[in-house]
């Protein structure tokens, strides 16, 4: 078990910033998730804490020690690579085992380990195939344990569950917390799915142009999210954003909008005096039938997925989602909407 | 629907099939006859009994008919002799250099990045594209002045000039597929020569083989430079001992017995090809 710390890692690509000046610290035990979107430098990362990349500057260490410029496998870490990359050509015992080559353990223990890990994932009966002939989550389970067979110090996944379809994912998910938590090994897991994030990490951090916008625990970051990105990323339908300003009168606060039919007035604790964006999420805006209402917006579509539904509205290039548990309008009607005022943001 | 497209998809199999094979067993039928048969009219479209007559007199010796008619041994046959030990010779080493050369070369343009790698890469494809008879001037002066013509080593180097940019190509495009083990190798504790040579040459090995097996047949079957560096030397290649028939007293059936002991080790190493390409297609590459 290791912590890590990065301190003002960079790693450039030619003249383009990968990872750009990162300050990261995951504690001992921890499952931490690296979210963010495509090309914000979170495989990158992932790779420098790996070795697999050499930092432009910067420095990586594992419990103090720097082992910026150590090779990966005196690093005692163990990886998992995107779609559970295995050697193709070798069985999935002779896989597993290709974890340990390098070490100076027994062969007795090497197999002991080997029984051990393949009974905790599960795979006795596939040890003797080629991954070729495994399914997408047998495949996972087998990469898994030649990962854990290693006893590292360090987790690293890189989306490892990128390729499998969505059921699958949603039962490697509990299996793999539950196998963290057994093992209590320092885990950093790379992903751009923010429902896999908030369901697996202790903490999230959130990157975006090769930094980190805000670190937290899955709720903090849903809660109060630090920046836009951040808000417009965590959560599943997404937040809204409506455009405007801010204005002040007898000594109160409004957020003001074209397209809000009366101002909206916010408490003081929410005054940031310079944003451009009222946020809310979409279970914080309900339908109405009085004349108490902020919007008034024609529906652009309707998801129903069972439990709720989602009322997508749209204004201009831009939409409002909304759930609603029962609704009986049509696709192009007018309805009204009252924002929660409790649960308003800005940015 | 289905099973009629079924039946035009044979039907251009067969018509297809007659159209290669027929002038070849045209040619190849002669080889069985007795020279008696090969210029009867109506022609004879399978020997009544497998007539090894020509084969005999192809390796030098006489041969007597049932008959009692002696076949003389072909004039050829030293020739003949010759170009199948050199055509072996000449193959077995430049595939073996050509293996040696292309596997870490197709390695390192289908993995690594490096400078001017484009470049260099339609520069292969340009000696790819080239043909042989272009530099075969060229090369035929060189060689003159190196004493290299009427060689087996000079015919190797000139056989490296085909093979190996042709089936570096072809192993590029292999190697691409290949999934990026070598992150895994390095995590795994293995060295970047290590991780080439233990994981990632086993990995390939079926596409390695279906390269060497490739060189080879280009290798054999190999005309334009042998017929001008080595032909009438005691370097001589089977095809261009093959050639040499044309300038004699026409003995078609020796010819054709030498056509068929040319076609032979192409044929048999084809047939392997085939089984491993079809085992590349079982493991999918991108896996």
């Amino acid at each position: 078990m290791s912590s890590i710390t990065l301190k003002n890692l960079t790693k450039k690509f030619g003249e383009i910033f990968a990872v750009n000046n990162q300050n990261l610290i995951v504690n001992k035990g921890e499952f931490l998730v690296l979210l963010g979107p495509s090309g914000c430098g979170k495989t990158t990362t992932l790779n420098c804490i790996a070795g697999l990349e050499i930092p432009t500057s910067g420095q990586i260490l594992f419990n103090d020690i720097d082992v910026t410029d150590s090779p990966p496998h005196s690093r005692n870490i163990a990886m998992v690579f995107q779609s559970a990359l295995l050697y193709p050509h070798l069985n999935c015992e002779q896989n597993i085992l290709m974890s340990l080559h390098k070490t100076s353990i027994s062969h007795s223990e090497k197999n002991k380990r080997v029984i051990e890990a393949s009974e905790m994932l599960n795979i006795n009966n596939l040890l003797n195939k080629k991954p070729h002939e495994l399914s997408g989550g047998e495949r996972q389970r087998v990469a898994t344990a030649k990962a854990i067979v290693r006893q590292p110090d360090v987790f690293l996944l890189d989306e490892p569950m990128a390729a499998l379809d969505a059921a699958l994912r949603q039962t490697l998910r509990s299996e793999l917390v539950n196998l963290q938590k057994k093992l209590n090994t320092t885990t950093i897991y790379v992903t751009h799915d923010q429902v896999e994030a908030m369901t697996m990490g202790d903490r999230i951090a959130v990157m975006d142009k090769g930094q980190v916008e805000q670190i937290g625990t899955p709720i903090e970051i849903y809660k109060n999210p630090k920046s836009k990105f951040v808000a417009g990323f965590i959560g599943s339908p997404p937040m809204n954003f409506i455009e405007g300003q801010i204005i002040k009168e007898n000594g109160k606060s409004f957020f003001d909008s074209k397209i809000l039919k009366r101002k909206v007035e916010l408490n003081n604790i929410l005054n940031k005096s310079n944003s451009s964006y009222l946020s809310f999420r979409p279970q914080h805006i309900h339908i109405t039938n009085d004349q108490d209402y902020d919007l008034e917006l024609k529906i652009f579509g309707i998801e129903n997925l069972g439990k709720e539904i989602i009322i997508i509205c749209d204004y201009g290039e831009n939409k409002i989602r909304v759930i609603s548990e029962s609704f009986s309008s049509k696709i192009n009607d007018l309805i009204r909407l009252k924002i929660d005022r409790e649960n308003i943001l800005l940015f | 629907m289905l099973k009629n497209n079924k039946l035009y998809l044979y039907l251009a199999l067969v018509i297809l099939l007659i159209w290669t094979i027929t002038p070849i067993y045209w040619y190849l039928k002669l080889a069985f006859l007795t020279p008696n048969n090969i210029n009867i009219f109506p022609p004879v479209f399978l020997p009544d009994e497998m007539h090894f007559g020509a084969f005999i007199n192809l390796f030098g010796s006489d041969y007597i008919t049932k008959e009692g008619i002696l076949l003389p041994a072909s004039g050829q046959s030293s020739q003949v002799i010759r170009g199948l030990m050199n055509s072996f010779f000449v193959s077995v080493i430049a595939t073996i250099i050509t293996m040696i050369v292309i596997v870490p070369l197709a390695y390192t343009f289908s993995r690594l990045t490096f400078k001017f790698k484009t470049a260099l890469l339609l520069s292969i494809l340009l000696s790819v594209a080239l043909p042989p008879i272009s530099t075969l001037i060229p090369f035929f002066a060189m060689y003159v002045k190196l004493g290299l013509t009427g060689t087996r080593f000079g015919l190797i180097i000139v056989t490296l000039t085909i093979t190996i940019p042709f089936v570096t190509w072809m192993l590029i495009g292999y190697f691409k597929n290949i999934p990026p083990i070598e992150k895994l190798g390095r995590i795994d504790g293995f060295g970047r020569f290590e991780t080439f040579l233990k994981i990632f040459v086993p990995l390939s090995k079926n596409g390695i083989l279906v390269a060497a097996v490739i060189s080879f047949i280009f290798s054999w079957n190999e005309f334009t430079y042998a017929s001008i560096l080595v032909n009438g030397t005691n370097a001589v290649t089977f095809p261009t001992s093959i050639s040499s028939f044309l300038f004699q007293h026409p003995h078609p059936q020796h010819l054709s017995a030498a056509l068929f002991l040319g076609m032979l080790p192409p044929f048999i190493v084809a047939f392997f090809l085939q089984r491993y390409i079809s085992e590349m297609n079982i493991v999918d590459p991108l896996r």
